[in-house]
């Protein structure tokens, strides 16, 4: 066998073929790393390379039973591209323009419509078309029904949205985000920070299409979901006092209204709702006057509810008992030697007792308190249930109310103030300093967020109940818990508020608003304000009605007290809170009424 | 000597050609390579669209699920079906005593809340001083 011969010459030339060629592939390497290569580079990475930014689930937020208030959900913003659309699909045009609730004609004219002006001066300058919105909130079952039609250059785009399964459900309280996420007010705003998460990103490349080459994936930070934040209220309850404030708009049509329901131990807000209200899903549309969380934002002269402090403050101190008697029938009293007029009763009195002046809720007779008190301890007792100072509610829009220091007090203040007068409250801190005397003496601070909890229902952190100070000692709480079951008792001010087998203590309140500088005859707020039972309180409810229309008197004990009694007694069975008297009892008066 | 000088050229095209089917191979198994991984990325893709899908509908059913729980959906459930369900009378009630826990024993309620002790002993004087 002999050896293939090989030239040198042709050896050569393969040899010189080569050379050339590494050089000319040399050459273009060197042009387009070196002297092009910045550019190149540029335009290349851009073509290549996206970050994509995974989006960051917001988290839920739930009632105290785990039930939904808040929750993303994907919906789908569906368009068509009309430069693609096919003749032989036309016949599915009218299918589709039912499903997405659309005129035919107007989805006609969108699938036609292929050009638009180009935002040019010139007249002729056109742009194509590629994108025309035909629906924006799609949910995934009927864009799957479209998916299955089949036509060409319809197409959506998946958005997350938030929504809230119970609508106008504590819609104050558990507020709304904003279509960029950002929460607006309640606990959407108190705890965006918690619930929004942390976007997160990767780096990576795409194909001619467009789409992404996941083997390319470069750098990549997960997202991280939003917390998910429980609240104390209970949907349950919450929807019994919303049915109620229904029934006192149907009934009164007032200027607005609010209920408070709370546990009187943990400051727990089980209820908490407003009227004027709004759907959280309509938020878009809503009056911005409506969104207002009325028992925090807007102020009010407490009246009569407001007497609970001096009676508690004076009993404290040990400056009156219960068989005190106060001449309420005097309409001028001395006070450090000058001549006080003292205020009205809404009707004659002759001489009370303490108890009396509870019961019958004298204005006279808390204004001998008052004196009694002297302005320094009454101003001390007043600010330390909570009036002129925020409750620390965690939501927006919390006013602290008004209490002057004693410095600003006119001449009149000692005698007005122990009937509510010269001070003004939100619904909140009346609430509040009533729960102080079911509570033993001990204000609370309102909880309305539980904890916040992660995947798998981890707790991240919790917000225990917080005391915020003794006012009273337990003793004087369970005095003034006596006298005011007085109140809700025949022939107190409040006998609608009573509930059978249940003792319940309360005070009404009945506010002249102020009208153009001057307390009106026809403006009034009607409250009631009481725990039940009142010997071991489960439940503190506070009722307040701006401005109702009736027919009679717009009395706290006529509007409120009512309304009280309705909600606690939808409470008893819910809550499972125990009589105080036997059932036979009940039995006997045919049950609750 | 001529023979052994073609024997080096042969030797050396030989080699040129070895070296040629090497970087071949080499660029074809890459090229496999990443076709496999890139068939791995696609299958992870799909199966994370397959995830993000179970998501969005279990968010949707959980949804559905919240709005049917809504207590006034519930009501308006009730009154349409007439079921004339009613909230139960006291008398109809029967209260279970659980055993007391150590909890309880201590009286260490809640912060700020009555103690059990104090709040049964005012119900005691509640009901003397209030028949």
């Amino acid at each position: 066998m002999t050896p293939a011969f090989a030239s040198s010459f042709r050896l050569g030339l393969v040899f010189l073929v080569f050379v050339a060629g590494f050089a000319g592939i040399g050459a273009r390497l060197y042009y387009l790393q070196v002297v092009a290569s910045e550019p190149l580079a540029r335009i290349a990475e851009s073509n290549r390379k996206q970050v994509i930014v995974q989006k960051a689930k917001r988290g839920n937020i739930v009632d105290r039973r785990g039930n939904l208030l808040a929750m993303d959900r994907t919906f789908i913003e569906l368009g068509v591209d009309p430069q693609v659309i096919r003749a032989e699909d036309r016949e599915k045009w009218p299918e589709l323009a039912a499903m997405i609730d659309l005129p035919l004609t107007e989805l006609e004219e969108k699938m036609k419509t292929r050009t638009a002006a180009g935002g040019s001066d010139f007249a002729d300058d056109v742009r194509l078309v590629r994108w025309r919105k035909l629906h924006d909130g799609l949910d995934e079952p009927t864009y799957e029904r479209i998916r299955e039609l089949g036509i060409r250059g319809i197409y959506g785009n998946r958005t997350f949205r938030r929504v809230y399964p119970s609508g106008e459900l504590a819609a104050h309280v558990v507020g709304y985000a904003n279509r960029e996420g950002r929460g607006v007010i309640g606990v959407e705003h108190a705890m965006d920070f918690y619930l929004r998460g942390e976007d997160g990103w990767m780096e990576s490349e795409r194909d001619g299409r467009r789409r992404e080459l996941m083997q390319f994936r470069s750098r990549e930070v997960a997202a991280t979901d939003g917390l998910s934040i429980e609240l104390t209220l209970d949907s349950m309850v919450q929807h019994v006092v919303e049915q109620e404030l229904r029934r006192i708009v149907d009934e009164f049509s007032p200027r607005g209204a609010t209920v408070v329901v709370s546990e009187p131990g943990t400051g727990n807000i089980l209820g908490m709702a407003n009227v004027p209200t709004f759907d959280l899903n309509r938020y878009h549309v809503a009056d911005i006057a409506h969104q207002r969380n009325l028992a925090v934002t807007d102020l009010l002269e407490p009246g009569s509810t407001f007497k609970v402090v001096p009676l508690a403050a004076a009993l404290e101190e040990g400056i009156i008992a219960e068989d005190r008697v106060f001449d309420c029938s005097a309409s001028v009293v001395e006070y450090r030697g000058r001549r006080l007029r003292l205020p009205r009763d809404h009707r004659d009195f002759g001489e009370l007792s303490v108890e009396d002046i509870v019961r019958q809720s004298s204005n006279r007779g808390v204004a001998y308190m008052g004196l009694l008190l002297g302005e320094r301890r009454l101003h001390r007792y007043a600010s330390d249930f909570g009036f002129g100072r925020t409750t620390g509610f965690p939501l927006i829009g919390e006013r602290r109310g008004v209490l002057h220091p004693v410095r600003d007090w006119d001449g009149l203040t000692i005698t007005r103030m122990p009937m509510g007068h010269a001070v003004s409250a939100t619904p909140l801190q009346i609430h509040f300093a009533m729960g102080a005397l079911a509570n033993g003496g001990v204000l609370m601070e309102p909880r309305i967020i539980r904890r916040a909890f992660g995947e798998g229902d981890e707790t991240v952190f919790s917000l225990p109940p917080q005391a915020r100070r003794r006012v009273v000692s337990r003793q004087t709480a369970e005095r003034v818990s006596a006298m005011l079951v007085l109140a809700a008792a025949p022939g107190g001010t409040a006998p609608e508020a009573r509930i059978p087998g249940y003792e319940v203590a309360g005070k009404t309140g009945t506010t002249q608003k102020i009208v153009d500088g001057r307390y009106s005859n026809r403006h009034h707020v009607a409250s009631f304000s009481g725990y039940f039972p009142a010997s071991d309180p489960k439940v503190v409810i506070t009722v307040i009605v701006d401005e109702p229309r009736s027919a009679g008197p717009s009395y706290g004990g006529v509007v409120a007290a009512p309304s009280f009694r309705r909600i606690g007694v939808e409470l008893i069975p819910y809550l499972g809170i125990e009589p105080t008297r036997p059932a036979r009892e009940l039995a006997q008066r045919g049950g609750y009424r | 000597m001529k023979k052994s000088k073609i024997e080096y050229h042969n030797r050396l095209i030989f080699l040129t050609f070895v070296l040629i089917f090497t970087a071949g191979a080499v660029g074809l198994t890459t090229v496999w390579m990443r076709h496999l991984i890139a068939e791995a990325a696609s299958e992870t893709r799909q199966m994370e669209t397959r995830l993000a899908e179970v998501d969005r509908s279990l968010a949707r059913i959980n949804s559905e699920i919240a709005t049917g729980l809504n207590p006034s959906f519930l009501q308006y459930q009730m009154e349409r079906f007439d079921l004339d369900l009613r909230r139960p009378e006291e008398e109809q009630i029967v209260r279970l005593r659980t055993p007391p826990t150590p909890d309880s024993l201590a009286g260490g309620d809640s912060p700020g809340s009555r103690s059990s002790s104090g709040a049964r002993g005012y119900r005691q004087d509640f009901a003397r001083n209030h028949p």
